[in-house]
């Protein structure tokens, strides 16, 4: 009748065996690429696999790997936050210019600022919830803001800001271990917490599953969703913080492209933009990843270009992957 | 591919079959889904596919389709071995689909979802040919004996019309097996008298037909012949003259079943629930009263989109109300949010439950305690030992078919997640439960499960409102009945007064008599 797909039932369980096979390598596929880049990291140079550079390679993603969290908790609602980025930078302009131009007491700018990153969140989550517009634009549209505001707050120029109190959230210690780090730990043992353990974290996954069905199991899905956001901005602001901290210098054009750098590590994690999947110690190897990448290739003097280069192919890598382990 | 539909291929004497398997097998993970399926379809007969949910009629269908491979096992099509790796392997050789969830486009138009994979090639290369579209759309519908303006839109078709356009789409290109995935779940007793022509016609001229349903009794004016799967076992293959509806249920479950609407014992009590003058945001729900009491159970009848979704959609806070009170207890309540339904003890359970009823990729243990998670929290912090303990001991009374309380819910059969939707306000112990349509897709075990359930419900005191576009369940087990039509209701008829053809001259908008 039909001369196509009549080719004879054979092998179908061979097929099946080497199917499962390759389902495995492709889980495995992300711990591999680690592996692979450690060893080779290691190999080529002697600092690779020192205390100090593993200390250095937290310090370096702390930036990303505390915006990270947030992101995580933002794309399993089913959103994304592209304003991060720059709610960082304009947080730094706002502590610079209060501190050094206008005298205020650095606890002063330090409140200030995280309520004004607080603030943005909300804003996002406003415009999301009460006139249904897709995440992706808001945060976009919200992200050129910001910058702009930074831009006009500071008239442009960068600020060096001399307060060891602020300082302290950028190059202080304790126990030997560098605040950022120490921020970003127990932001992912908080966030892991309460993604898990709590009534917040287990209806935001709902809510980024399937919004109607969260909404007729009486969820009230924008409270989450504002949730959702609010924390962003206030996560955003405290990495501004961090970052000003680190460099001692308020820079309104700090950080530009961060967010996607964010999204890549919690994509790699495995989180969907979907919504409702993801989890956060996947963000934090996404992060972790991102970071050995970076010090690796730094260490071994791989030119910049190439560097990012290599990051877009290590996402569509990592996303090419994951459609693979749906199929 | 296309079938020549002579009278010749019909051989009375000596069947011919036209497909079969041997020893199809699959397992998902750690759950055999299919074991040894042995089937044969004949050419130009109506095959029916029984068994209870989970016992893995979609997936067999789903690997005649080329969606899923078998782990084993052989498929032979006109007496050829053939291999079918891909959904388009399968069409090649002409088996048609039509799953249990539709797959139009919405934003398209009628003419262009019936058309879709198969555009007629226009004259400029990749361009469509869009009147050769429209004719062969119209010829199909005509075929059909179908009157649907081919440029409609599909989102604003009824869900008897998107079923004819599915039928219509798979007969595009003639096929000789046409497979049914329960397509009669949405459809009243006239649509399906409709649908049960064209099988018959097209069986008549040849087709090889597979028709999977939950509903035993519309086998008997369809099908040729009846296989039962059991627990991805074939239990057997019996011609319909030689099958009663007590041998396949019998078949189906293994077991006698007990009467199918449990006999009611209960007083109602006192008023619950009063809904007065309630009209939706919309117009699709006008000015309607009713009145639920302690330990009864109502039911609202209607045609398919009569307003009752809008109406339960209403209660629950979903749909915001432009007049009317609701009370509870004698109490006014405001429903401006579906948080505020639950809180004051109203629970629903949504017509569709892919769309509404569950999040796909959270397990059966998240789904069935979405809404009573706050009830296992303190200061928002989930006690997991209690919620696990609960949420396990439901789904073990509901009998819900799982492979573990974190399998994803997408995995579990239609009837299975319908179960788990209504055990998750059963765990919020709601006082007033709305069903949208609960037996939908639901096997005939379970359905006794369901009634037996609402019943238990009943006796600690909770009404019941459930909505149904199938009569005999909403005789067998209502105490009062009301009827919508277009927005607006009539009734109660008590289960005594209520007949029915009463009740579908309501439904169908011929009040007084
Ligand atoms: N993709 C999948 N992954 C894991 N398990 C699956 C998958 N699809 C089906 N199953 C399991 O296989 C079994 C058979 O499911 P199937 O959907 O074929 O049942 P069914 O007979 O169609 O039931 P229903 O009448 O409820 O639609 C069930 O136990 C189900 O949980
Ligand atoms: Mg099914």
């Amino acid at each position: 009748m039909s001369s196509m797909g009549t080719a004879p039932a054979a092998g179908i369980s061979q097929a099946v065996a080497s199917k499962k096979l390759g389902r495995r390598l492709l889980d495995a596929g992300l711990l591999i690429f680690a592996a692979v880049v450690m060893i080779t990291f290691s190999l080529t140079s002697k600092y690779f696999l020192t205390p100090g550079n593993w200390i250095n390679i937290l310090l370096s993603v702390s930036i990303i790997g505390i915006i990270g969290v947030a992101m995580t908790l933002v794309i399993v609602s089913g959103g994304i936050d592209l304003s991060a980025a720059s709610t960082m930078a304009l947080v730094g302009s706002i502590q610079g210019v209060m501190v050094m131009k206008q005298g205020h007491p650095w606890w002063v700018a330090l409140l200030v600022s995280l309520a004004v990153g607080l603030i943005i969140g909300l804003f996002n989550a406003l415009v999301v919830t009460r006139l249904k517009i897709a995440p992706f634009i808001v945060t976009l549209a919200m992200s050129n803001i910001v910058r702009g505001a930074a831009y006009i707050y500071t008239t442009g120029n960068a600020i060096f800001l001399q307060s060891p109190r602020l300082e302290w959230f950028g190059v202080g210690r304790v126990l030997g271990i560098p605040v950022p780090v120490l921020l970003m730990l127990g932001a992912y043992l908080g966030m892991w917490a309460a993604l898990r353990y709590t009534v917040f974290g287990r209806y935001v996954y709902a809510v980024g599953g399937n919004p109607v069905a969260a909404r007729l199991a009486g969820i009230n899905t924008d409270r989450y969703l504002t949730g959702v956001f609010a924390f962003s901005g206030l996560a955003a602001a405290v990495a501004g913080t961090v970052l000003t901290g680190l460099t001692a210098t308020a820079m309104p054009s700090v950080g530009v492209g961060y967010e996607l750098d964010v999204v890549t590590a919690v994509l790699l994690g495995g989180a969907s933009l979907r919504g409702g999947e993801g989890s956060i110690w996947g963000t934090l190897f996404g992060v972790m990843i991102i970071g050995v990448l970076n010090n690796g290739m730094a260490l071994l003097s791989v030119p910049p270009f190439w560097q990012i280069l290599a990051k877009g192919v290590l996402l569509l890598g990592a996303v090419s992957l994951d459609a693979l382990r749906k199929r | 591919m296309p079938v020549s539909y002579h009278g010749e291929e019909m051989c009375p004497v000596d069947p011919v079959i036209r497909l079969s398997t041997a020893r199809i097998s699959k397992a998902f993970g750690a759950t055999q889904a299919l074991n040894q399926i042995d089937f044969d379809l004949r050419v130009g007969e109506i095959h029916a596919l029984l068994g209870e949910n989970g016992a893995g009629k979609s997936t067999f269908i789903k690997i005649l389709a080329g969606d899923y491979s078998a782990d084993q096992g052989e498929i032979t099509y006109d007496g050829k071995p053939v291999r079918l790796q891909s959904p388009s392997d399968s069409r090649n050789l002409g088996i048609r689909v039509i799953y249990q969830e539709f797959n139009l486009v919405p934003t398209m138009s009628v003419a262009e979802n019936i058309c879709l994979g198969s555009y007629p090639p226009g004259r400029l290369p990749a361009t469509i040919n869009i009147t050769e579209m429209k004719r062969l759309a119209q010829e199909v519908l005509g075929r059909l004996g179908e009157e649907i303006p081919i440029q409609t839109l599909v989102r604003n078709l009824t869900v008897a019309q998107q079923q004819v356009v599915e039928i219509a789409k798979a007969l595009l290109c003639q096929p000789t097996v046409l497979i049914m995935d329960e397509p009669t779940s949405a459809l009243n007793d006239q649509e399906t008298e409709h649908l049960f022509a064209l099988l018959r016609s097209l069986r008549d001229r040849g087709v090889s037909i597979i028709y999977i349903s939950h509903r035993i009794d519309e086998l008997f004016k369809l099908a040729n012949r009846v296989t039962v799967l059991r627990d991805g076992v074939t239990v057997g293959t019996v011609d319909i003259g030689a099958a009663t509806r007590a041998t396949l249920v019998q078949m189906m479950v293994g077991r006698e079943l007990a009467e199918m609407y449990p006999k009611r014992s209960i007083a109602p009590g006192q008023v619950l629930l009063e809904v007065k003058g309630l009209s939706a945001a919309g117009n699709k729900v006008r000015d309607v009263s009713f009145q639920v009491r302690r330990g009864e159970i109502v039911a609202i009848f209607g045609l398919l989109g009569a307003g009752q979704s809008e109406l339960a959609r209403t209660l629950f806070g979903a749909i915001p109300a432009a007049s009317g009170h609701v009370l509870l207890d004698g109490q006014p309540i405001t429903l401006h949010s579906t948080t505020a339904a639950r809180a004051a003890g109203i629970g629903l359970v949504p017509e569709d439950r892919k769309t509404g009823g569950l999040v796909g990729q959270l397990g059966v243990k998240a789904n069935l305690t979405l809404a009573a998670l706050p009830r296992y929290a303190r200061c928002g912090m989930v006690r997991t030992g209690l919620e696990m303990r609960e949420a396990t001991e439901w789904a073990d009374r509901l009998n819900v078919k799982r492979a573990s309380m974190s399998q994803p819910i997408r995995f579990l059969s239609g009837g299975n997640q319908q179960k788990v939707v209504i055990a998750r306000w059963l765990a919020n112990q709601s006082r007033v439960l709305v069903l949208d349509q609960p037996t939908r897709g639901v096997d005939v075990g379970a359905k006794v499960e369901i009634y037996r359930l609402l019943e238990d419900l009943c006796e600690q005191g909770v009404g019941v409102v459930i909505i149904s576009i199938e009569m005999p369940e909403v005789l067998g087990i209502a105490d009062h009945i009301y009827v919508m039509c277009q927005g607006r209701m009539v009734g109660p008829y008590s289960r005594t007064e209520a007949t029915k053809h009463k009740l579908m001259s309501c439904a169908v908008g011929i009040e007084g008599e």
